[in-house]
C-alpha cells in the first residue's frame, strides 16, 4: 500500500497531470479488469474503476511515486464495490455468511453444447463470459474473495487487509466459491487441462 | 485427520496457506484418500481456469470521460483542506476588508476636519451641503437634519419641510 509522504510537494500542474496520466495507463487495465470481474457489467467496472482514480488524483500530492499503487487502488475499488452493493441492495450484503443460494437458476440450468469443440474455446471469449457468469452467481462478499485470490493473486493475509476481514473468513468464502465454481465450469476447467 | 475436516482445507492447502503442522497432516490424508485427490485436482483446475482469464481492455475514451468527471485540470494548492475551515488566504483577504472598512470613514473624517480647520466651519458646510444636494442617493431627511436652515435654502430645500 502507498503510504502517505509527510512534506508537501512542489505544486506542479503539467507534473501532476502527467503523473496521474501515467498511473492511468500503468494501473487503468488491471483495475478496470478487477471492477469488471467483481460487478460484472462494464458501466458499473467503468465507473468503479474511473472513482477510484479519482480519489488516486484527489491524493495525488500525498502518494509517494516510488511505492506501487496496486494494493491501495484495490482496496479502494473493493471498498467503491461494497459502497456499491450497499446502495442497490440495502442491508443484504450484511448477512455475510448466509449459504450460497442461487442467485441465478438460470446458470444451473446451463448445459455446455456436447457438440461444441471446448478445447478450441478455452481461452476465448465464450470461457470467458462462461466464467464471468458463474462468479456472477456468486453472493457478491464471496466473488470478491475468489476474484482478488485466484483472478488477481492475492494472498489470503492481503485480501483480509483488503475487505476488512479475518483471514478465517478468507479461507471459507474461497473455499465455498471454489467448490461453487468447480461444479459450474467443469466442462472449461476439463478443457483447459487438456490443452 | 478426518476426511470431513480435509476437504474443508483442501482450498488452502492449495494454496500453501496452512501452518506446516496442518499441512503435513492434509497431505498424510491425500495420500490415502483418492477422493480428496480429485477434488483438490478440481480445486486446482477452477483456480488455474479462473488465474487464466485475460484483463479486458479498457473502453473507449476511459481516460477522456476520466478529466471530464474530474472537471479541471489540476488539484489546486488548498485540495487538501478541509472546506469548512477558513483557509489562510481567505482570512486574510477578511481582514484586508476589515481594514478598509474601518480605515476609509477614519481618513475621510480626519480630511474633513483639517478642511473645516483651513476653511472655517460655515463654508465648510455650505459646500458640503451642495455636494450632498448632488448625490442623487443621498437622504433628503438626513440633509435636513444635519445643515442649518441657511445652507438647506442655498441648495433650494425648504427647512420647514416638504410642502403639504
Amino acid at each position: 500500500m502507498a503510504r502517505i509522504q509527510e512534506q508537501e510537494r512542489p505544486a506542479d500542474p503539467q507534473d501532476d497531470r502527467a503523473r496521474f496520466e501515467a498511473l492511468v495507463e500503468r494501473y487503468g487495465r488491471r483495475v478496470y479488469a478487477m471492477a469488471y470481474r467483481m460487478a460484472g457489467s462494464e458501466a458499473d467496472a467503468k465507473d468503479l474503476a474511473q472513482e477510484a482514480f479519482i480519489r488516486v488524483w484527489r491524493s495525488l500530492s500525498r502518494l509517494r511515486p516510488d511505492v506501487p499503487l496496486e494494493g491501495w487502488l484495490y482496496r479502494t475499488v473493493t471498498n467503491l464495490f461494497i459502497d456499491l452493493l450497499r446502495r442497490r441492495r440495502g442491508p443484504r450484503i450484511q448477512s455475510l455468511d448466509e449459504p450460497l443460494a442461487t442467485t441465478s437458476g438460470e446458470l444451473a440450468r446451463e448445459r455446455p453444447d456436447a457438440s461444441a469443440d471446448v478445447e478450441r474455446t478455452v481461452l476465448g471469449a465464450i470461457v470467458d463470459r462462461r466464467v464471468q457468469q458463474a462468479l456472477m452467481s456468486l453472493l457478491p462478499d464471496v466473488r470478491m474473495v475468489v476474484v482478488l485470490a485466484d483472478v488477481e493473486g492475492y494472498a489470503y493475509e492481503e485480501i483480509a487487509s483488503m475487505m476488512g476481514i479475518p483471514v478465517g473468513t478468507v479461507k471459507s468464502r474461497l473455499h465455498r466459491a471454489r467448490l461453487a465454481l468447480r461444479g459450474r465450469l467443469a466442462p472449461f476447467r476439463d478443457g483447459l487441462e487438456g490443452s | 485427520m478426518n476426511h470431513h475436516r480435509a476437504v474443508r482445507l483442501l482450498s488452502a492447502y492449495l494454496d500453501a496457506e496452512l501452518a506446516s503442522e496442518e499441512m503435513a497432516e492434509a497431505q498424510r490424508h491425500l495420500a490415502d484418500c483418492p477422493e480428496c485427490r480429485a477434488e483438490l485436482e478440481g480445486l486446482r483446475a477452477t483456480r488455474r481456469l479462473l488465474g487464466s482469464l485475460e484483463a479486458p481492455d479498457l473502453p473507449q475514451g476511459f481516460a477522456a470521460d476520466l478529466w471530464s468527471r474530474l472537471g479541471r485540470p489540476a488539484p489546486g494548492p488548498w485540495a487538501w483542506w478541509p472546506f469548512w475551515m477558513p483557509r489562510p488566504a481567505t482570512a486574510f483577504a477578511v481582514l484586508a476588508l476589515d481594514l478598509v472598512l474601518v480605515a476609509v470613514p477614519a481618513i475621510r473624517g480626519h480630511q474633513y476636519r483639517l478642511r473645516a480647520a483651513e476653511v472655517g466651519p460655515d463654508l465648510f458646510l455650505r459646500r458640503a451641503a451642495q455636494a450632498q444636494a448632488r448625490d442623487p442617493l443621498m437622504d433628503r431627511a438626513f440633509v435636513g437634519l444635519v445643515f442649518t436652515d441657511a445652507n438647506l435654502r442655498l441648495i433650494g430645500e425648504d427647512p420647514r419641510g416638504p410642502v403639504r
